[in-house]
């Protein structure tokens, strides 16, 4: 429908040229034409300013920019973090120049000042909808600028359209105070909220969706105050003694994670959103319910913001890049969750369905899990023989089944192989290459199979397989949704889980009341934790907190920005880290087929990590010229 | 700032000569502690840096130069002029700015006479059996924790906590100003070359934003 529009308006473009080709309009700027004068032009130029909202989603990639139809070698944020690695590339999150898109992320609030200026224009149908309009400038403002608060910390306020005179003293604005900027985005929440519609929209802003954005921006400040000098990470020069990074008092703590407190409480309050499936009979709906969520996002009410994709017209390659390989059409299994993550899920009990944190997968049979191989198979370890490939991980938190697709897993159509080698008769191994050993007249081979377009781990074609031992799930169909630019999987942006764990962690970490008139704290954890199957329900503590957003936010778009927040990055990247995986081997020496696990680094290259607390804030480019004050220690 | 500059020299006069003047100045110098005057080692990635602006510009830029791994420094391509000098990230209490430091044409020496954050003496590092054992000392000079005590190997005498091949570090999180405290950290010879020399370096890091590593001059062994 909006295609049609701006095609019938490039239409009308074309066929009235010729009539009256000395009055044509000025092409370069929007004026009070005919877009603006009916509802479909209106829509068609809302779509481009949605277009443009910063989302961090399958068209991301934080090595570039925003909206890039094919991600380099399928780089997503989620390789950014300890919980992914790409199976070729080492680039994560403590590069500073990474997530660096400050002139793109300037050239949109550019658009949204632009926007304000055209509303008076505007003659829809229904006049009530110039004050939804005015709605979704502050919240596009809010994003936007919340974009810009988590990369440099304090920014300049633009909330005007520039002019440049000649002069460029009149246009340069000096950076805001950290604190300042933060106040700011939330205002920016507050104004969408009074003027944007109370409705569930899913695919535009509304009421809710402003409150939403602001329990995590409220969070992201509150925990940006508390842990900023968390494990050294603190920073010193002239942008922290100016407070333009950093500069947070205990009572602007109180005061950030006391409005993501309220903000949350006016979503529940709503009464208008639900967790998916919030009450699973079984661990196996409870998987099938929480994958649906980032998959089949389109009418749940859990999914408060949606961004839809159609081809022809936007669409993306997420299950392009990510397929097994066994499932793939010339790319997939970039993306490899570590072993660190996949260990993280809690263990629960199949009858029961109380739970666990904690455990361990049980590589070895005298319970020495410290160990690490580095790069090559050690005989001196005793592993565990298994019957089955899939026994190791059985019995956990069903969203690790919903997000990683495991050893032996059945996806696609297809049981996925991945396994990283073979040990002989004899002991010896045969490590991360595909060589043949005939044993007592069969053949076996390293990988699991003769042909390499039936296994998914260490691919030699094009980077296509795991390095890790897994592959990612979440977001992936499992069917079409392999094909070059064709890729129309929606991304769940905002959603009522969230905004529930926003409000437990803001309970527990600023040790602040529960929200009058709404579930407790303790409650909203426990509610989320339900959908996941668990029956029994844990205390409100920080680190409960953290183990179920861990769990419920792994390997999403978002989780990069948690482990930002909460300055936990540099204590993963600290030099000395490597992302680890698991490689399932198939072991004969006891002289029938048994798996074994070998927990191993899997980093390319080599090379450890390292996040310099200074990366928490990212450099400001051009201060040669826009004269602002650096950040620390560029 | 001076790049920008010469790039729009170049592209709006290149039919004529470049005007400026090459950098005809050197400078070079140490880090020294203001007690005793010994170089205060240093990591030469992510270690301290020296931060310097030139004067006469709108919009100076901060550059910033690194040391040697010893703590000393040398730039032989420094513009003649006015700069203020001072430290954003180091392991040694911040002096003041140095203001409107002239840099001439020539040979210039600069030494900081600085106290570092933490002292680290008496130390021994020797091979026993399969192990690496180091003893040491270290004397924090300010009332801050110290968050943490090292021992690093690696093949090149940049050793340290950027660079190394095997490394035993221990948390701390206390403070003792003043107080001396003798310490024992180790790890396997596994994964050196038997046979081969390596550089070996202890050190200990003060809990204070933007703090580096303090060391004691490293010692060579043959596995």
């Amino acid at each position: 429908m909006k295609r049609n529009i701006i095609l019938l308006i490039i239409f009308g473009f074309a066929f009235s040229a010729c009539s009256n080709f000395l009055e044509v309009e000025p092409k370069d700027r929007m004026t009070g034409n005919a877009l603006f004068a009916s509802d479909g032009g209106i829509n068609a130029y809302m779509a481009g300013l949605y277009f443009d909202l910063p989302i961090e989603d399958y068209r991301y990639d934080f090595c570039s920019k925003f909206n890039v139809t094919r991600c380099d070698g399928g780089k997503n944020n989620m390789m950014a973090t300890p919980e992914a690695v790409h199976s070729e590339w080492g680039d994560h999150a403590g590069q500073p120049e990474r997530y660096g898109n400050w002139g793109d992320l300037y050239v949109y609030v550019r658009k949204y000042n632009e926007l304000k200026d055209n509303i008076p224009l505007m003659r829809p149908s229904n006049p009530a909808t110039l004050t939804m309009l005015r709605g979704e400038y502050h919240f596009f403002m809010a994003y936007t600028y919340f974009a810009l608060a988590k990369r440099y910390g304090g920014v300049p306020i633009i909330t005007e359209v520039q002019q440049f005179n000649g002069d460029y003293k009149t246009i340069k604005t000096p950076r805001s105070k950290e604190v300042a900027t933060w106040k700011f985005i939330l205002a920016e929440c507050d104004s969408a909220v009074k003027l944007l519609p109370n409705s569930a929209i899913q695919e535009r802003a509304n009421k809710w969706t402003a409150y939403a954005l602001k329990t995590r921006v409220a969070l992201h400040a509150a925990s940006v105050g508390k842990f900023w000098n968390a494990n050294g990470a603190g920073l010193s020069g002239q942008a922290v003694s100016e407070g333009l990074a950093g500069g947070f008092t205990a009572e602007d703590i109180r005061f950030f994670y006391q409005e993501c407190i309220s903000a949350a409480a006016e979503v529940i309050k709503s009464g208008m959103f639900s967790l998916y499936g919030e009450s699973p009979a079984t661990l196996s709906d409870a998987a099938v319910n929480y994958g649906k969520v980032f998959t089949n996002g389109k009418g749940i009410s859990e999914v408060m913001l949606i961004r839809n994709f159609i081809y022809p017209g936007v669409a993306h390659n997420m299950g392009k890049w990510h397929e097994p390989n066994q499932l793939s059409i010339e790319f997939g299994g970039r993306c490899g969750p570590t072993l660190d993550l996949v260990e993280s899920y809690a263990k629960i009990d199949p009858v029961t369905r109380a739970g666990t944190y904690n455990v361990k997968l049980e590589t070895t049979t005298d319970g020495n899990e410290n160990y690490t191989v580095g790069y090559s198979f050690s005989k001196n370890i005793n592993y565990k023989r298994y019957d089955n490939v899939n026994d190791i991980f059985a019995d956990r938190d069903p969203r690790l089944y919903a997000s990683v697709i495991l050893p032996g897993s059945q996806w696609g159509g297809k049981r996925i192989l991945i396994q990283g080698g073979l040990v002989k008769n004899n002991g010896d191994a045969i490590w991360q290459t595909n060589d043949k050993y005939t044993f007592n007249g069969v053949d076996y081979y390293g990988k699991g199979d003769a042909s390499e377009g039936n296994v998914s781990g260490w691919v030699s074609n094009r980077a296509n397989g795991t390095r890790s031992g897994f592959l990612l799930k979440k977001y992936l169909t499992g069917v079409n949704d392999q094909v070059w630019d064709q890729v129309v999987t929606p991304f769940s942006e905002l959603r009522y889980a969230e905004v529930l764990l926003n409000y437990a962690e803001a309970v527990a970490e600023g040790g602040l009341p529960d929200a009058a008139g709404v579930i407790t704290a303790k409650e909203a954890l426990n509610k989320v934790r339900k959908r996941a199957g668990f029956l029994d329900n844990v205390d409100l503590t920080t680190t409960n907190v953290r183990y179920e957003r861990k769990a419920e936010f792994a390997l999403e778009y978002n989780a990069t920005w948690e482990y930002y927040r909460r300055r936990e990055y540099h204590t993963f990247f600290n030099n000395t880290y490597h992302r680890r995986g698991l490689i399932p081997m198939a072991d004969l020496t006891t002289g029938s087929l048994k798996y074994i696990f070998v927990r191993a680094n899997v980093e390319p290259g080599n090379s450890a990590k390292s996040f310099e607390p200074k990366a928490y804030y990212r450099p400001i480019p051009g201060i040669e010229n826009n004269s602002l004050v650096q950040n620390p220690n560029y | 700032m001076k790049k920008w500059i010469i790039v729009s020299a170049v592209l709006f006069a290149s039919c004529e000569l470049d005007q400026f003047d090459p950098p005809s100045a050197t400078i070079h110098g140490s880090l020294k502690d203001v007690n005793g005057g010994a170089l205060i080692q240093q990591d030469i990635e992510a270690g301290s840096k020296i931060i310097y602006r030139e004067y006469g510009y709108q919009n100076p830029e901060e550059q910033q130069m690194i040391f040697k791994e010893t703590g000393e420094y040398r730039n032989n391509l420094v513009f003649p002029g006015q700069y203020d000098i001072y430290f954003n990230e180091s392991n040694f209490v911040k002096p003041d700015t140095l203001k409107s430091y002239t840099i001439k044409s020539g040979d210039n020496i600069l030494d900081f006479t600085v106290q570092p954050y933490i002292r680290v003496s008496n130390v021994t590092i020797a091979k026993s059996g399969n192990e690496i054992v180091a003893t040491f000392t270290i004397t924090p000079t300010v009332a801050n924790n110290v968050k943490q005590i090292g021992l690093f190997g690696h093949i090149d005498r940049i050793v340290g906590n950027q660079f190394a091949v095997q490394r035993a570090t221990q948390n701390i999180d206390a403070a003792s100003k003043d107080v001396p405290k003798t310490y024992t950290l180790k790890f396997s010879t596994n994964g050196f070359t038997a046979g081969k020399t390596y550089y070996f370096r202890v050190g200990a890091l003060i809990d204070v934003a933007n703090a580096k590593y303090n060391y004691a001059p490293s010692v060579t062994i043959t596995i």
